[in-house]
């Protein structure tokens, strides 16, 4: 029922625009005669009704087939299907680097509320939230990458790759990618802190806290056991839910990393205005995010003992 | 004597200003004795319970003086890792709401084994704790969580809990408050039951002197942050010394004489921040005369083990304004 | 109130003052080119330098600002009218109505919203306007949650079964009387909005297709400075801290405002 949704959205997105696709065609080579234009539009089915249109594509988009770019003729999922592991590799280690750094700041916050660490950590997490990306992307750009020649800046490898072992290879790409993911991650940590100092403060205040301190327990079990893991929970929805964001986050630092992933590659046929990439890229995404969202669904059913699967599927 | 509470003062944070809500208490429990505490609530009779093993969040409060002796050892000057020692172990608590005060994402077995002394085979001492406090049913379910019991059965798990290690002192707050009237019968008879089985002290608060009649041995009645009455049960409900207890007493509606009316205390318990002068009962007092205004009374012996901190009382009773029932 | 907040409150002041006064707090007009003075760093004449085509880069940030505060909220406008409309209407006509709203808010949130007005923008022209509505038909969507929360516990309150015995229509009941008093968390929303859409239209601009030269925005401004990196430190320098701020700014108003309401 959402997927046909997101079908529908995506395609009135497309033909918002105004002119035709094949006038794009028709400016790089003004040879192209009016025939061989008409050609070009039945062929991709522009000149039928609308609807007509729309039900062809969607049986079409059925069997994943998106059909060919405008720019380069090749398919449409192919193209997509080469840069999806890049980004999603990186998306995979800014939610871990996110998940590492902002969870212990986030606990570590709520247990010391008021203090000092806290009052900073709140600070610098605003800033963290604050910080355009672009931005925070050529500032390490310029010093990281150029002056200081740390990490390298653009794409994934390095023009020597192939003479490396596996080993180095694997050092190489994580080099090209530790820009990207730090960038990636930056803001996502700001949120996710904020959420887990939130929800360990509210878990803090729960009665059962109290009963384990008067069980005797220790302070590191009360807070490491009882408390953390009732706070983790919502959390965890969370993360499923900053998919889109994550995404969507893509195209600006993979322009700018010329990384050779979705947000780039969206980027590109949108300029280039390549309506069968831009709607195959747009449903992927949105596929993308029901994915994230299912997962935090799924992850949540199975950690909270309160909640049975089968009621939300 | 097992626990000794002397002039315990605490401070209370409210409306983001410390208020004074235990004003200087003295409690004695000796073992195997049941001392119930009753008041109205926000009379500070469940501060002045937590504060037994400093349950009191630093945030939310703190204990300005006075000297908590268990066993001859001042609770308020052990170290984190002795208090911890007695937490749960010598002294142990039940609160009033079990559904909240379980954690969920636990189940009863891992919450009861926590409790545990003896870490090799945990199953079979949770069996017996189990069956000691009627939870027969959950043997063997490793994994029954909080959500799933009913609230009686809850409040038996807590109890279990509780009673895990033994202790010297049970502290229950309001244990029976949220539950049915029918199930609160039932956890009673147990309290009781288990009090008998394993020679335990108790500290029973609550509002409701029918309540903790049966069970208690001694009672101490609270007002306004002080005990104002104390004695062997007996005596407090048929010869009480107090007009706060009087009033308690004759309000508790009968069933069996329906046509008597309800005498409810006239007027609302007075805020900390804004006690009378003398004693803090005066503004609701049916007996009271200029003097009372003058101190708070102190607390003394009106006759074999009862004290009351009515000036009046001695007075009142032999002049048959205040009869005996 | 908190520090903090008077902090972000101070600053988001600040930048409408800016904006507002542009013309004449602006030392140079910000399309003035001046071939002799490219790309000069910071100075007496020129406290923030030159860009490349010699005009003052403070007197564009200035103007800038216009840009960016304008944008923000109107786009954060538009998102409102859209947001507490559906909200409104799903909340408190409830049934189907309120299914297919929800329902068209979840469709709406799968998308990468980024992708969407990056999508939506360069397929046709990146006008100010354009960019304006975008970014508000693509954000209305957490508004209308809160506003409909807030109104599904709102409308069994007393005093709208008292309108309704009193024979007040709908929409004034819904106008008049719920949305007012549902506005409270959405007020939270709509800061964090202007903060947010300020960032995306700097964004928009930054690759190319949002305000576009010779109109400075602190975006493409920010994009020159992408182009002369190693010459002008300052190019990249203050149009990013000036987003930077501006954003923490509204961040720590709405962060405040939401303290304020959790009381």
């Amino acid at each position: 029922m959402l997927l046909l949704g997101i079908t529908i959205i995506t395609f009135s997105v497309i033909h918002i625009a105004p002119g035709k696709p094949t006038d794009l065609e028709a400016q790089f080579n003004p040879k192209v005669s009016m025939e061989a234009r008409e050609r070009i539009s039945h062929l991709y089915g522009l000149d039928k009704p609308l609807h007509v249109q729309y039900i062809e594509w969607l049986k079409r988009f059925a069997r994943f087939d998106f059909g060919t770019s405008f720019m380069d003729s090749r398919p449409v999922m192919q193209k997509i299907m080469e840069r999806i592991p890049v980004t999603l590799t990186i998306e995979l280690f800014s939610i871990i680097l996110i998940l590492l750094i902002g969870i212990p700041i986030g606990v570590s916050s709520a247990v010391r509320e008021g203090d000092f660490y806290d009052r900073f950590m709140t600070v610098f997490v605003f800033i963290g939230f604050a910080v355009p990306t672009f931005w925070l992307s050529l500032i390490l750009m310029d010093y990281i990458g150029v002056r200081w020649g740390i990490l390298p800046i653009s794409g994934i490898k390095s023009l020597e790759f192939e003479k490396f072992g596996i080993f180095e290879k694997i050092i190489d790409i994580s080099k090209h990618l530790a820009l990207p993911v730090l960038v990636s991650a930056f803001g996502g940590l700001a949120g996710i802190s904020r959420y887990m100092r939130s929800s360990m403060l509210h878990v803090l205040k729960q009665d059962y806290i109290r009963t384990a301190r008067a069980k005797g327990l220790t302070e590191k079990e009360v807070l490491y056991k009882h408390a953390l893991k009732n706070a983790l929970l919502p959390v965890v929805t969370i993360l499923g839910l900053s998919v889109p964001a994550l995404i969507g986050g893509s195209v600006i630092f993979e322009s700018i990393f010329s990384i050779p992933g979705m947000g780039r590659l969206f980027y590109e046929s949108v300029m280039a205005r390549d309506y069968p990439v831009i709607m195959g890229v747009l449903v992927i995404g949105a596929v993308l995010t029901l994915l994230g969202n299912l997962l935090a669904d799924i992850s949540y059913a199975a950690v909270d003992p309160r909640i049975k699967l089968e009621d939300n599927l | 004597m097992l626990l000794q509470i002397k002039n315990l003062k605490i401070n209370y944070k409210s409306d983001n200003r410390m208020v004074e809500v235990v004003r200087g208490v003295d409690l004695d429990i000796d073992r195997g004795e049941c001392v119930g505490l009753i008041g109205e609530s926000g009379c500070g009779k469940t501060t002045a319970g937590l504060s037994v093993t400093k349950l009191i969040p630093e945030r939310k409060g703190n204990i300005s003086s006075g000297e908590i002796l268990f066993a001859s050892n001042d609770i308020l000057k052990l170290n984190p890792e002795e208090l911890r020692n007695i937490r749960g172990k010598k002294i142990s608590y039940v609160f009033q709401e079990p559904f909240s005060s379980l954690n969920p994402v636990f189940t009863i077995y891992e919450q009861i084994r926590e409790s545990l002394e003896e870490k090799d085979n945990p199953g079979r001492r949770i069996a017996e704790i189990l069956k000691s406090v009627g939870l027969e049913k959950i043997i063997g379910r490793k994994n029954a969580y909080p959500h799933e019991l009913s609230g009686g059965m809850q409040q038996r798990a807590m109890i279990g809990m509780a009673i895990v290690s033994r202790p010297d002192l049970l502290v229950l707050d309001e244990p029976t408050t949220a539950l049915d009237v029918t199930v609160q019968r039932q956890i009673l008879d147990l309290i009781m039951e288990l009090k008998n089985k394993m020679n335990l002290a108790i500290l029973f608060i609550s509002h409701d002197l029918r309540i903790v009649f049966n069970i208690a041995d001694k009672i101490a009645i609270m007002y306004a942050g002080k005990i104002i009455e104390f004695g062997p049960k007996e005596k407090i409900v048929s010869s009480p010394a107090h007009p706060y207890t009087i009033g308690l007493i004759d309000s508790i509606p009968s069933l069996e004489h329906r046509k008597k009316p309800f005498n409810a205390i006239s007027g609302k318990a007075p805020l900390f921040s804004e006690l009378p002068q003398g004693c803090k009962f005066y503004p609701r007092c049916r007996f009271r005369i200029d003097k009372c205004t003058e101190k708070e009374p102190e607390l003394r012996d009106v006759s074999g083990g009862q004290a009351s901190r009515c000036i009046r009382i001695e007075e009142l009773k032999s002049n048959g304004t205040i009869k005996n029932r | 109130m908190n520090k903090l907040t008077l902090f972000g409150l101070g600053i988001v002041g600040f930048f409408i003052i800016i904006a507002i006064f542009a013309p004449m707090i602006a030392p140079y007009n910000p399309g003035q080119i001046d071939i002799e003075n490219i790309l000069t760093a910071p100075s007496g004449s020129h406290i923030f330098g030159t860009d490349s085509l010699g005009r003052d880069l403070f007197s564009r940030m200035v103007y800038g600002a216009r840009i960016s505060l304008m944008v923000g909220f109107i786009a954060v406008g538009i998102a409102g009218l859209i947001g507490i409309a559906l909200g409104a209407i799903a909340g408190y006509y409830g049934k189907w109505v309120d299914a297919v709203i929800m329902r068209f808010i979840d469709i709406m949130l799968c998308f990468p919203t980024f992708f969407l007005i990056l999508a939506v923008i360069a397929l046709l022209e990146p006008s100010i306007i354009n960019i304006m509505v975008i970014i508000g038909a693509t954000s209305w969507m957490g508004m209308a949650r809160l506003i409909r929360a807030e109104i599904l516990s709102l409308k069994k309150r007393d005093f709208i079964y008292a309108e309704k015995a009193i024979g007040a229509g709908d929409l004034r009941i819904i106008a008049r009387h719920l949305i007012p008093n549902a506005m409270a968390p959405v007020l939270v929303s709509i800061t964090l909005g202007i903060a947010g859409a300020i960032l995306v239209e700097s964004s928009l601009s930054f690759l190319g297709i949002g305000v576009q030269p010779p109109t400075p925005s602190w975006g493409n401004i920010l994009s020159e400075g992408k182009a002369v990196m190693g010459a002008g430190w300052w190019m990249m320098l203050f149009p990013g801290l000036a987003i930077f701020i501006t954003v923490l700014g509204y961040n720590l108003l709405g962060e405040g405002i939401r303290e304020k309401l959790l009381k």
